[in-house]
């Protein structure tokens, strides 16, 4: 177990030299002057100002020095300063994270919740309940993120107005609109994602009813409902864990687009405002925090997998 | 070479409702084709003392958006505008992950290493922050949108190929192939090429659908194809602003690109199911 943590740790690691490598590098394949493109082209910066990019990005000194100071920083927390306010990134991106970790948390802990027991239920059941199983995933899969999450402002908020249309009190300041704010965020992004744990914890308890030991329980007399619950699902828990790591890049992708709908005052909003504005360091500093988070939720997804199935720990 | 058409795998496969989604498809794709010509309007042409109005008005099928522009040309040019970078997008996709997963696939070994690689560099970032970033150092359009998607829907097709492919490299055709000493390209593209073509054709609607649904996420984002130009993902954003007012827009846009992104996903199930009868069991 030791070693499998230690190589699982050591992929995560270099995965992310790649990545914060691959970000570096994405800059320097700007045509021309990097400092004339991030500027906007001819938006009416000044020579000045250009310089000032420079001088700030480090542009005018050599490329193996740039990269050192850029991992540097980056390990030691530093971020650089937004373009457009003067600030540090890492304290934005610092004063946003909880509540992006919280919309990402809820809308794990409901995509779980549902999933889990509407494909077991399907799976168990076949026939009509699996066919409705499928079509609502279907549709649940193919709903573009951002419609549902417009769609349920326009019912739960501007309609009936039952549930804020945006925005997120603290928690400390107010439980209750606190949970207010979270819940149409969380239950949009959540909604494909139980869709992919439905259809996966389907599949596997299908596949693992088949097998020759579900037969051989039952025949000793233990109820259907006892093997079901005990063996089968805990059994086909695997595969639903592996997708689960699969599909959490698309989950990220779609809480980017989720805060923009519901104006939720996380890292991504900060980001696309970034991207608009094409604040570089800002766009770079969230890009390398959501980059890092998602390495992150692999490692712990790969070690639950480990935990779960120890043959996986081989590998 | 030549496969018998197999009818009745065919007639299975297309269930009726996957045929509705196939005439469905058939129809956003000739109104995406034909959109300059059938349009009523001019999708850019402002008329602001008539702006928003209802869905049946005299001259306006579908009504009027925030600036007295026409709905139903807007919807007609923005399926043309997101069929336009989700078909380029796939395409590359498809070129260049085939192409990885054939060499990777057939060569094995250091090439294997290689071409894998570069698939898994892509899969390390969550897709739609990639794309944000390329979007920041590019700046947004329809080009950049078709390479941006082009490399991020690389690893579907790349991962596919190269798992077909290492089922089919030692067959007895492949070896007779190589026996006569046909030259490697002639390998990959007639012997081996043929034989995985199936999954592949019925991942391309997939892709499809995904590009729709992740171009149309940042023209939403206002990141994507900008205003004024017409895009299913701009008219929600835009019937979201003023849904308040009247939400007509917001409703349709949201049917037409949901609508568009299911159908595309069950033809590509359809598909599948036709020519690629061992995925069934899997699934």
């Amino acid at each position: 177990m030791v070693s499998f943590l230690i190589r699982r740790i050591a992929t995560a690691i270099v995965l992310a030299w790649v990545v914060l490598t691959l970000i570096f590098f994405a800059i320097h394949t700007v045509p021309g002057d990097p400092a004339y493109q991030l500027a906007g082209g001819d938006s009416g910066f000044t020579e000045e100002g250009l310089q000032q990019i420079r001088e700030s990005l480090g542009l005018d000194r050599p490329l193996g020095e740039q990269y050192a100071n850029y991992l540097l920083g980056v390990l030691g927390g530093d971020l650089g300063e937004s373009f457009a306010t003067g600030q540090p990134v890492a304290q934005s991106i610092l004063r946003r994270l909880p509540a992006t970790l919280q919309l990402i948390a809820a809308a794990a802990v409901l995509a779980i919740a549902a999933g889990i027991p509407f494909g077991a239920w399907a799976g168990r059941r076949r026939g009509m309940a699996d066919a409705l199983m499928t079509s609502v995933t279907s549709v649940a899969l193919a709903v573009p993120v951002y419609v549902v999450g417009a769609l349920a402002v326009l019912l739960f908020s501007v309609t009936w107005r039952l549930l804020p249309a945006g925005g997120l009190t603290p928690f400390a300041e107010d439980p209750m609109g606190f949970l207010r704010g979270l819940l149409l965020p969380a239950v949009t992004l959540s909604l494909a994602f139980s869709a992919v744990v439905a259809r996966m914890t389907r599949t596997a308890v299908i596949e693992t009813s088949d097998r020759d030991w579900v037969r051989t329980a039952t025949s000793f007399g233990l109820t259907r409902r006892r093997v079901f619950n005990r063996y089968v699902l805990r059994n086909s828990m695997n595969p639903v864990v592996t997708v689960v790591g699969l599909e959490i890049g698309s989950f990220l992708g779609a809480s980017v687009i989720i805060e923009r709908v519901f104006n939720y005052p996380g890292i991504s909003t900060l980001l696309i405002d970034g991207v608009s504005a094409r604040d570089y360091p800002v766009v770079q500093g969230v890009v390398i925090v959501i980059a890092v988070l998602f390495i992150l939720i692999n490692l712990v997804v790969d070690i639950l997998y480990g935990i779960l199935d120890p043959r996986a720990r081989i590998r | 070479m030549m496969q018998r058409l197999d009818t009745r795998r065919l007639t299975r496969s297309f269930t009726p409702l996957r045929w509705a989604a196939f005439a469905f498809v058939v129809l956003v794709i000739l109104a995406a084709t034909l959109a300059p010509w059938i349009s009523p309007h001019d999708p850019l042409a402002q008329d602001i003392p008539r702006r928003f109005l209802p869905i049946g008005s005299p001259d306006h099928l579908l009504g009027t958006d925030e600036f007295g522009r026409d709905l139903l040309s807007r919807l007609l040019h923005g399926a043309r505008v997101e069929l336009v970078v989700a078909l380029g997008a796939s395409l590359v996709a498809a070129v260049l992950g085939i192409t990885l997963g054939l060499l990777g696939g057939y060569f094995g070994r250091w090439v294997e290493l290689l071409t894998m690689r570069t698939v898994e560099v892509i899969l390390a970032f969550p897709p739609i922050v990639l794309a944000l970033l390329i979007v920041t150092i590019y700046g947004s359009g329809q080009s950049t949108l078709i390479v941006i998607m082009g490399l991020l829907f690389i690893p579907a097709f790349a991962r596919l190929t190269f798992g077909q492919t290492l089922g089919v490299r030692s067959a007895e055709y492949v070896e007779a192939a190589r026996a006569f000493a046909a030259p490697t390209g002639v390998i990959l593209a007639r012997a081996i090429l043929p034989n995985v073509s199936g999954a592949l054709i019925a991942q391309f609607p997939i892709t499809l659908a995904n590009a729709i649904l992740l171009g149309s996420g940042l023209s939403y984002l206002g990141l994507g194809i900008t205003p004024p130009t017409p895009s299913w993902g701009g008219m929600v954003a835009a019937g979201q602003r003023f849904m308040p007012v009247d939400p007509t827009m917001l409703i349709i846009s949201s049917i037409a690109v949901t609508l568009t992104v299911l159908s595309f996903g069950l033809l590509g199930d359809a598909l599948r199911d036709w020519l690629d009868p061992k995925s069934r069991r899997r699934r």
